[in-house]
């Protein structure tokens, strides 16, 4: 570079500035995380929520349980008072038991099981060898194997009546033959045995009555006394028995006996003998009549408990609706009850269709209480679960279980039952967790509610932030990019119009304010060489004038070398001066210069004609296109930028070697190339040598050029919309400049 | 009587130079360093002629002002903008208030001197009959070199006397290529190249004004312009 004006250079060598290490350390937190950040605090509500709704639950379940406690507490103390009643089943208790399950419906006698409640257990089962009659011939009957079950009987008990149920196995019924009547026969035995019977022992203290059942055919049945004093049968007589009421139907593997006897008939204990006709027939056939005293032997006899009146009385004042109360004695046979714990408050209130949905999402997403549940405990005869086992062994206890299925969970409170110091039985009250429940699945959903509302105002929040940041952000990157052209030149002066007050509009000022005081820069190191131009005109017409007036004046001849010498300087001066405003003064001729469709080949052949007719001592080779080439522009532009690319090529050409033009069209441009061999460019300044006041000419002589002369060619090729650029000849013999212009689309005619 | 020149120029050195060789040359000149000075003494004696600066001292188009308000009170003075500003649009605008000629501070003492005397030829000029002798005829073109008028189709061009030197030179032998270089010496012009392109414009303009189909100045690219023979 020749002048000391230098363009201006981006400041790549300016030291960065250090960041701050060590004092006041700010871990770089992006944009992203930060949203990130942000969008985690809506998720933290629900978080939040549940940690608090499950501390709720614990709440609640430690209140429901030491509430149960306190109720199973009260209950136990209110079942002291009945201490008798406790002592008693407990004595009366004698060898097996068995519980006549309450009732409050008379079962209709029809010798179906369909009516009677569902969980009444069998009271006790008789198996094949039970059978009086057969276990001693050891034999097994109807194809039953040995303690298989041959009858089932169920017990149940209303104020007044027992009601039991018998499913019989048998494969052979044998009905009662009413033409062969008691009288005709020879032998009891052998009337006995000629049909099936069942035969119910009702046992007192001293006294034991048998009631023989039978039937002729199903149906109601008869049922006669048996006065069996002496042991034997052969003296047996019968009477009828009036008040015992039953009926025979036959099932699928035998028959069914509902009956229904008084309760004043059966005192104390109970037991229940099944009369196989074909077996006994078929046993007495096989072994001769050997165990006619066998039948005789009564069957395993029960004692029937059943719950306590008074404590039933007592436990009914704690009625209440999802509790149920047990009382239990020490042997964990129920003495009293009372059930209401599906009895609960499940609300159902009228809803709108939204909240329906919105329940409905719930029920699906969350534990729903229901009373709906497998109640495995439901009217139990005999309770053995831990909590009662902690009562009677004297602790108060509670527990958590869930129900079979697993659709609630019960708590159970336990309470024992003393009398002077000793456990007699124990009071268990339970609950379903569905209150708890509901509790909380009522905390639940306000606060899924209150979460997703918080959800998603945060969300449209942000996302009418982000989308509000990020479309400034973007409106600001256009702005931008649309400032500064490719080659860094200011290109719209246009301010950046925002109404909003916060930092990115500050920072878009900023931005606008950069610009602009950029392009003022820009504009002033633009106009920078027309203005030195013009300042220096003034002292150069000083010193001009001043010479100029030397030399009207008589001068010594010695004196007049320097002034030659000074006018000499003056001149090249004047040049430089010149060719620094030509570029500013062609700037502003390129906008307002008027275009037009020119044929180029036509211009630069004659051109080249006039050029060499102008400098005989330079040879042009010329190999234009044979078509005419036509481009939109102004043919005193083109012409100009020609004189500039000749001159050049002039200028660095080797003496006796001729300048090239070829004019070609490729690709919808004009291709021109002017090469002249000679010095070459660096590469390291092939792309700058258009820039201005940049120049070559380092070693030539007579150089009063700026730099600008291919400068203006770049202006001129970029206001016919084309590019041009230099590059060294393949042979590194000199250098060819390459003008790529539009071609125009009509042709001038 | 010698010649009165007025010369308005804020920078003292130069204005010495002017009015030294002017008086050199005979001229009886004043010079003025401000725009209100020059008015005030301006205002009531009209010189000859006047050269004037654009920028005075503070006053950026003060020169620009001056010529108006000489222009308001005498539209035949001779006014010549001599100026450090070279752009079109000064140029334009000094001239089409009324200013003879603009020249650029580059100009030369001689060439100044040369453009001053033509100035004053013009006006002794029009003052004398024609000359048949001095007239060239080309076609539609008519040149009176004495009086430094060019008529085209018999309408008068009018031109400054740099204009007039340019075509003078070009159509004095039609189909001859002036090249720049010999128009900027034959037109005792000191520009640069682009300064002949505009001079060229500006003259086709003038000439267009009369006849909007003139094309006889015509550009030979890479050498220069000749006057189309017929």
């Amino acid at each position: 570079m020749e002048v000391g004006v230098k363009p201006p250079t981006t400041d790549k060598k300016r030291p960065q500035k250090n960041r701050p290490q060590l004092n006041g350390f700010r871990p770089r937190i992006s944009l992203r995380v930060k949203l990130f950040l942000l969008l985690i605090i809506p998720f933290c509500i629900p978080l939040i929520g549940y940690s608090f709704v499950k501390n709720l639950e614990q709440f609640l379940r430690d209140n429901e349980q030491s509430l149960l406690t306190n109720y199973s507490r009260l209950a136990a103390t209110v079942m002291g008072n009945h201490a008798d009643d406790f002592v008693a089943s407990q004595q009366s208790a004698t060898g097996k038991s068995i519980y006549a399950y309450p009732i409050n419906f008379q079962p209709l006698l029809d010798g179906y099981f369909d009516e009677w409640p569902k969980h009444i257990k069998p009271a006790f089962s008789i198996l094949a060898n039970e059978i009086p009659s057969v276990a001693s011939a050891n034999l097994v009957q109807d194809g039953l194997v040995q303690n298989e079950v041959l009858a089932d009987t169920f017990l149940t008990a209303d104020s007044r009546y027992y009601y039991l149920f018998i499913k019989v196995v048998d494969n052979d019924i044998r009905y009662f033959n009413p033409s062969s009547s008691f009288h005709h026969q020879t032998s009891f035995h052998d009337r006995t045995n000629s049909y099936d019977r069942i035969v119910v022992s009702a046992n007192g203290a001293n006294s034991s009555t048998n009631y023989v059942i039978y039937t002729a055919a199903p149906g109601n049945v008869f049922a006669r006394i048996l006065k069996n004093k002496d042991g034997t049968g052969a003296n047996e007589q019968t009477t009828n028995e009036p008040r015992i009421n039953g009926y025979w139907e036959e099932s699928s593997n035998g028959y069914n006996l509902e009956l229904k006897i008084p309760k004043s008939l059966i005192p104390n204990n109970l037991s229940i003998s099944v009369f196989d006709a074909d077996a006994l027939i078929k046993a007495t056939d096989e072994t001769n009549r050997i165990k006619t005293t066998a039948e005789k032997a009564p069957a395993e006899s029960y004692s029937i408990s059943s719950p306590s009146i008074p404590l039933q009385k007592a436990i009914s004042d704690f009625n209440q609706d999802g509790l149920r109360y047990w009382a239990i004695n020490t042997n964990g046979t129920v003495l009293a009850a009372i059930d209401n714990i599906k009895n609960g408050d499940i609300n159902s209130e009228r809803e709108s269709i939204l909240t329906t949905v919105r329940k409905s999402i719930y029920r699906f997403i969350l534990k729903q209480p229901t009373s709906n549940f497998a109640d495995s405990q439901y009217g139990s005869s005999h309770i053995s679960d831990i909590s009662s086992k902690k009562a009677l062994a004297g602790i108060p206890f509670q527990s958590w279980h869930p129900t079979p299925d697993n659709r609630a969970v019960i708590l159970s409170a336990a309470y024992p039952v003393k009398k002077d110091g000793s456990v007699i039985g124990a009071v268990i009250v339970e609950k379903t967790s569905n209150k708890i429940l509901s509790l909380q699945n009522k905390a639940m959903e306000r606060m899924i509610d209150i979460s997703i509302l918080a959800f998603l105002i945060t969300l449209t929040l942000l996302i009418y932030l982000t989308t509000h940041i990020s479309r400034k952000i973007l409106r600001l990157q256009r702005y931008t990019n649309n400032s500064i052209s490719k080659d860094g030149r200011i290109i719209s002066d246009m301010p950046f119009v925002d109404n909003a007050n916060d930092e990115i509009t500050d920072l878009a000022h900023n931005f606008s304010n950069m610009i602009d005081r950029v392009s003022q820069y820009t504009s002033y190191l633009e106009n920078m060489s027309g203005r030195l131009s013009h300042e220096l005109k003034t002292p150069l017409a000083i010193v001009s004038s001043s010479l100029d007036n030397i030399s009207m004046c008589e001068v010594p001849e010695d004196i007049k070398i320097y002034h030659q010498r000074a006018s000499e300087g003056a001149h090249r001066l004047k040049q430089m001066l010149s060719a620094m405003s030509e570029a500013t003064r062609l700037e502003k001729t390129l906008e307002s210069a008027p275009s037009d469709i020119i044929d180029i080949k036509e211009l630069l052949s004659s051109y080249c004609e006039g050029y060499q007719s102008c400098f005989e001592s330079i040879t042009i080779e010329s190999c234009l296109s044979e078509k005419d080439i036509h481009i939109v522009g102004n043919k005193d532009l083109f012409a100009q930028m020609l004189d500039k690319i000749f001159g050049n090529a002039v200028d660095f050409h080797k003496a006796k070697t001729p300048i090239k033009v070829q004019l070609d069209h490729n690709n919808g441009y004009a291709v021109m190339a002017i090469s002249n061999q000679g010095k070459t460019i660096l590469p390291e300044n092939v792309s700058e040598i258009f820039s201005p006041m940049v120049s070559m000419r380092k070693n030539l002589e007579n150089s009063n050029h700026l730099g600008l002369g291919l400068y203006i060619v770049k202006l001129i090729c970029k206001y016919h919309q084309g590019h041009v650029y230099a590059e060294n000849l393949q042979d590194k013999s000199g250098v060819c400049i390459y003008a790529h212009l539009p071609l125009s689309a009509i042709k001038s005619s | 009587m010698a010649k009165t020149i007025a010369i308005v120029e804020d920078e003292k050195a130069i204005s010495d130079n002017y009015s030294d060789m002017l008086s050199k040359q005979g001229y009886s000149v004043k010079t003025y360093a401000s725009r209100p000075e020059a008015w005030k003494a301006l205002e009531n004696i009209l010189p000859d002629l006047i050269l004037l600066d654009i920028g005075l001292g503070d006053e950026i188009e003060g020169g620009f002002d001056l010529c108006r308000d000489i222009r308001a009170i005498d539209s035949t003075v001779p006014i010549i903008f001599l100026t450090a500003r070279d752009s079109d649009l000064d140029l334009i605008s000094g001239l089409r208030l009324g200013a003879d000629d603009y020249l650029t501070k580059d100009i030369s003492l001689p060439h100044l001197s040369a453009r001053i005397a033509a100035i004053f030829r013009r006006m002794e000029a029009l003052k004398q009959p024609t000359q048949k002798e001095q007239l060239i005829k080309h076609g539609d073109l008519e040149i009176d070199n004495s009086r430094m008028l060019i008529k085209w189709k018999g309408n008068l061009v009018d031109l400054t006397v740099t204009e007039f030197w340019m075509v003078y030179t070009i159509a004095k032998r039609p189909g001859h290529v002036k090249s720049r270089e010999q128009l900027m010496k034959d037109a005792n012009i000191f520009v640069d190249d682009n300064t002949i392109t505009s001079h060229i414009k500006r003259i086709r303009k003038k000439f267009a004004v009369t006849d909007a189909e003139f094309d006889m100045v015509e550009t030979v690219y890479g050498m220069g312009y000749r006057w189309k023979s017929e």
